[in-house]
């Protein structure tokens, strides 16, 4: 079978000393990265660049897909541990995650982000390696139609993140698109929101309005309580899993890497929504979904194992149809042309030996991040005994520092803080944060697809249905609204007459 | 001292006297200490990556570091203007680009910087062509062919580019106004690569791109090349038609240059006209610098890049304002 | 809930309206373009509208339907008031006094809201945390930070 010899070519080129060298360095070093907050793969790379290019092309690109992926792995974390998410997969992470952690679960929260993530890694490999060709034709089919549909399901998708009101979420998700459209508009090159302010043109910076949202609201929360606070329980009851948690975690991540694969091949932002579609496939079909934000282990294993698979498949337009999905694609790609290899889809037959190993060498990757990263928990869980009244300061600092190195400007550090006490405000309010951050993201995502589809169509509607991705997609997104909302609307009644009572 | 100025000698500082611990800092010479290199892009872009090269190489001749500091933002425009205002003492240069000394100034509203008046030109280090490219289902195989093809079907098909107001925006404009007045409307992305996508999937028919972004895609019949806007033929592909034989005066290519504060000292303008010189010329980087079709400057002169802005900027405010 | 107080709701509404309606307010000031074309003003006039909309109904059902109760906690007026302060504080002493004065600044006006202050952990942990800061951000990830106020050059 073509696929074996392939994978044992692969596995040759991944096997060598210096290959699974660079692989371990590229994933200790992403997993350092992740940890740090604000600080992301893309930078890293960036810096790394110019050392990469004394290194064979293949050693190369092995050791800055290892920094990419352990940067997510690292970013969990921050999230589980601190509630800090640095990148937009980790929100998800931090809504379950950070729960475990505050009732003593903490060990299990980062076990199964690590066995979820691997085993997804491992999927998504051979996905990656047994497809390629073919997902790829399956990435050119969506355009900004299609694109829009799918921005629309993810939405109303994410009112589910919600654990209140319905209503509240929804305009938190209306004031996240808003605060989305802040900057240059790139249809026109107008300037919207920015008040004369150069720095905002383009746009806020996620980052600024995660880490105000939850680390500094949380601090200033949690800042004056009990001092001897730790901030978790005393009780850290166990690092590993309970069987019941075992047990609902295996198919939260087989479902988890299903999703996570199919939107991760997507270039135009399908890979940020795989922890958000995982979350919210959890979150319905549960049998207690009033469980979801009060430490739901399905909702860390799910969201995590989609994020890695995603992550993984990602490389499928890159590799063959030298489409970057991302920001750190995009620099692996200029890696790969510096070193003279053009991407596009002659990379699997004029540099085998590149492509199967760079593939079998993320399994590699996966495998030691497994390896490396749960004897670390016990230091991490060892890590939230430290006081209250010590940890927030560090916690406000690394944001700090995180904030300012995205631009190297002093600027992000007056957004996040701003933002820190709209998000104390919001918090009093019972407004909830993440379904604002999920349509921050989609919301520039979402009126450039549209407005291209009707520039595209020539300022026809019908468009949206008359592709049929589009139109299933559309279908499905009214579907779930009234899925949600019917409930939603019963529940409301059931709380008013138990308040009456 | 300014605040970006404080911050690379801050930290530059510090991180070089770790590493050569024994070193004291010259006095009077230049550069006396490591030298803030400016890119007003993210890292990771191919700009960036050419810069981090680029600086690894001038640092080799300059005998201190050159350090990037990356500072993105508003096509560059956040960029320039802090150049513009830190002291002219050589320890502060950009990599200046069509992006940061053109466009950038030309449709910028909030823009605080003067890309002639404000600055030191020192060298131009590259040159790129844009492309004009079509989906291969296009029905045109030269630029004559696609002409007609726009004006058998006006206002019908699209063009892509990375970014409204920006240099490849602008070319296809130029291309529009020079080919007669031709109807092709414009679709504008965040990049290259979304557009890329869409022209291969055959959305967009026809894209500007720099040559050295889409030649993979040709050499995979994913496009086709109509014609590079270079004003003659590329040596490293001669194949490629240009532009102007077919459309007179379509002639169009992105710049990377390295620049100052105004008022540098003669001298030390001198000695990194040479010292760019020397690093653009390292044997190595001209050669991966055109296996990405970009075309190091090697022979050129100190006044040379103040002329090529001046022109650039002459050249495109027509059409900037015909725009808006 | 009683009327006696604004209630979570009440206030959330009225901040949704306001910004919706600001954004509709701004958003019209931008060009609105046509269907195939769309100007940079459609969206965030639609957009504006739907949130004002949301905050009126939020408003209007707090008023005559059951309510979110905001925490029972108090309102910490020091917290954010100190821990704001020590963000902000430190993003302008990073520019003007370096990281060692921005750190010493962070944790001390931080570390004032907590409701135990120990001048000597206080003190303990601004030399840990700007030693990890040096080690990491300046040596390990070469960030431009400049560590020591700008002294003059006779020093």
């Amino acid at each position: 079978m073509d696929l074996i010899a392939h994978l044992s070519l692969g596995f040759m080129t991944a096997v060598s000393p210096a290959n699974l060298f660079y692989c371990l360095i590229g994933a200790v070093l992403g997993t350092a990265i992740g940890v740090l907050p604000g600080l992301g793969p893309l930078a890293t790379i960036a810096m790394l660049l110019p050392i990469t290019f004394q290194l064979e092309p293949v050693s190369a690109l092995i050791m800055l897909s290892g920094i990419y992926y352990g940067a997510s792995y690292g970013g969990s974390t921050t999230s589980i541990l601190v509630n800090i998410p640095g990148e937009v997969a980790s929100v998800v992470t931090c809504l379950d995650g950070h729960q475990m952690a505050k009732q003593g679960r903490a060990g299990a929260a980062l076990a199964i982000s690590a066995i979820g993530s691997f085993v997804a890694g491992s999927v998504a490999t051979l996905i990656v390696a047994a497809f390629a060709p073919v997902l790829a034709r399956v990435a050119l089919t969506f355009g900004p139609t299609e694109y829009f549909s799918l921005m629309v399901l993810g939405l109303i998708a994410s009112i589910i993140l919600a654990q209140g009101s319905i209503l509240k979420a929804l305009a938190m998700i209306v004031l996240g698109l808003l605060l989305g459209l802040v900057g240059t508009d790139p249809g026109s090159g107008a300037q919207r929101f920015t008040f004369g302010v150069l720095r905002l043109s383009d746009g806020i910076e996620f980052v600024a309005l995660a880490m105000g949202f939850f680390a500094f609201t949380d601090v200033i929360v949690g800042a004056n309580k009990n001092s001897n606070r730790q901030l978790v329980t005393e009780k850290v009851k166990g690092l590993w899993l309970t069987k019941d948690e075992v047990k609902a975690s295996v198919p939260a991540i087989a479902r988890g890497t299903i999703a996570g694969s199919l939107l991760g091949i997507l270039p135009g932002g399908g890979g940020m929504l795989a922890s958000f579609a995982s979350y919210m496939i959890e979150k319905r079909i549960s049998k207690h979904p009033e469980r979801f934000g009060k430490g739901a282990i399905e909702g860390v294993a799910g969201p995590e194992s989609a994020n890695n698979a995603g992550a993984q498949t990602a490389f499928i337009p890159m590799l063959t149809l030298g489409i970057p999905s991302n920001g750190t694609m995009a620099l692996m790609i200029g890696a790969m042309m510096i070193h003279g290899i053009q991407p596009g889809p002659q990379v699997m037959t004029t540099e085998p030996a590149l492509f199967w190993g760079l593939i079998v060498s993320m399994w590699f990757g996966n495998l030691m991040l497994l390896v490396f990263n749960l004897p670390l928990i016990s230091i991490w869980v060892w890590l939230l005994r430290v006081r209250y009244n010590v940890l927030f300061p560090a916690i406000l600092l690394f944001c700090c520092i995180g904030l300012f190195g995205i631009k190297n400007s002093v600027f992000q550090i007056y957004l996040g803080a701003a933002f820190g006490v709209l998000g104390y405000f919001f918090y009093r309010w019972r407004c909830e944060a993440a379904p604002m951050l999920l349509g921050f993201i989609l919301g520039p995502m979402m009126e450039e697809n549209l407005r291209r589809s009707m520039q595209l169509s020539h300022g026809n509607v019908s468009t949206f249905f008359t592709s049929p991705l589009s139109a299933a997609m559309l279908i499905a997104a009214g579907a779930l609204l009234i899925l949600v909302l019917l409930p939603a609307m019963r529940q409301r009644r059931g709380e008013i007459f138990e308040e009456e009572t | 001292m300014n605040r970006r100025q404080f911050l690379a000698a801050g930290g530059a500082a510090v991180a070089y006297t770790m590493t050569v611990p024994g070193m004291a800092l010259a006095q009077g010479a230049y550069p006396s200490r490591p030298v803030q290199f400016v890119v007003g892009f993210a890292p990771g872009g191919n700009s960036d990556v050419i810069a981090r090269r680029f600086a690894d190489l001038l640092s080799k001749q300059l005998g201190q570091p050159v350090v990037v500091d990356n500072t993105p933002g508003a096509g560059g425009a956040i960029a320039s203007g802090e150049v513009a205002r830190a002291s002219a003492d050589g320890h502060t240069l950009q990599l200046a680009s069509a992006s940061t000394h053109v466009t950038a100034p030309l449709t910028g509203k909030d823009v605080s910087f003067d890309p002639i008046k404000d600055f030191t030109h020192i060298r131009l280090l590259t040159l790129q062509p844009w492309a004009i490219v079509v989906n291969p289902q296009v029905p045109a195989n030269t630029l004559a062919e696609m002409i007609d093809l726009i004006k058998a079907k006006p206002n019908e098909l699209f063009y892509g580019s990375g970014g409204v107001g920006g240099l490849a925006h602008l070319t296809g404009e130029l291309f529009k106004k020079l080919a007669g007045g031709l109807q092709i409307e414009h679709v504008g992305y965040q990049g290259g690569a979304p557009a890329l996508q869409d022209i291969v999937a055959g959305r967009l028919q026809m894209m500007v791109e720099v040559i050295g972004a889409v030649l993979p895609y040709q050499k995979s019949g994913q496009l086709k090349i109509l014609a590079v806007c270079s004003e003659k033929k590329l040596a490293s592909h001669p194949d490629l038609a240009v532009a102007a034989d077919t459309v007179p005066g379509l002639v169009s290519e992105t710049f990377l240059g390295i620049s100052a504060p105004k008022g540098l000292q003669d001298d030390i303008r001198a000695k990194l006209f040479e010292a760019a010189g020397a690093a653009i010329s390292d044997k190595k980087f001209m050669e991966e610098l055109q296996a990405v079709a970009t075309n190091p400057v090697t022979e050129t002169t100190p006044d040379a890049m103040t002329m090529h802005i001046e022109n650039e900027l002459a050249k495109w405010k027509p059409i900037v304002e015909s725009l808006s | 809930m009683t009327g006696k107080h604004f209630s979570a709701d009440m206030k959330s509404g009225l901040f949704f309206l306001v910004v919706g309606a600001f954004a509709v307010w701004r958003g019209l000031d931008y060009d609105m373009g046509t269907a195939s074309r769309m100007g940079p003003g459609y969206f965030p006039v639609v957009l504006g509208g739907i949130l004002a909309l949301l905050g009126v109904v939020i408003f209007g059902r707090s008023l005559v339907a059951s309510d979110d109760a905001e925490p029972q906690e108090k309102f910490e007026a020091k917290s954010l008031f100190l821990i704001t302060l020590a963000v902000v504080g430190f993003a302008v002493a990073l520019m003007k006094f370096g990281l060692a004065v921005a750190v010493l600044l962070l944790v001390f006006v931080a570390s004032a809201a907590s409701d135990s202050f120990s001048l000597k952990r206080v003190a303990v942990l601004t030399v840990v945390l700007l030693a990890m800061c040096v080690a990491i951000f300046i040596y390990g990830l070469n960030l431009f930070i400049p560590l020591w106020p700008d002294l003059p050059s006779w020093i």
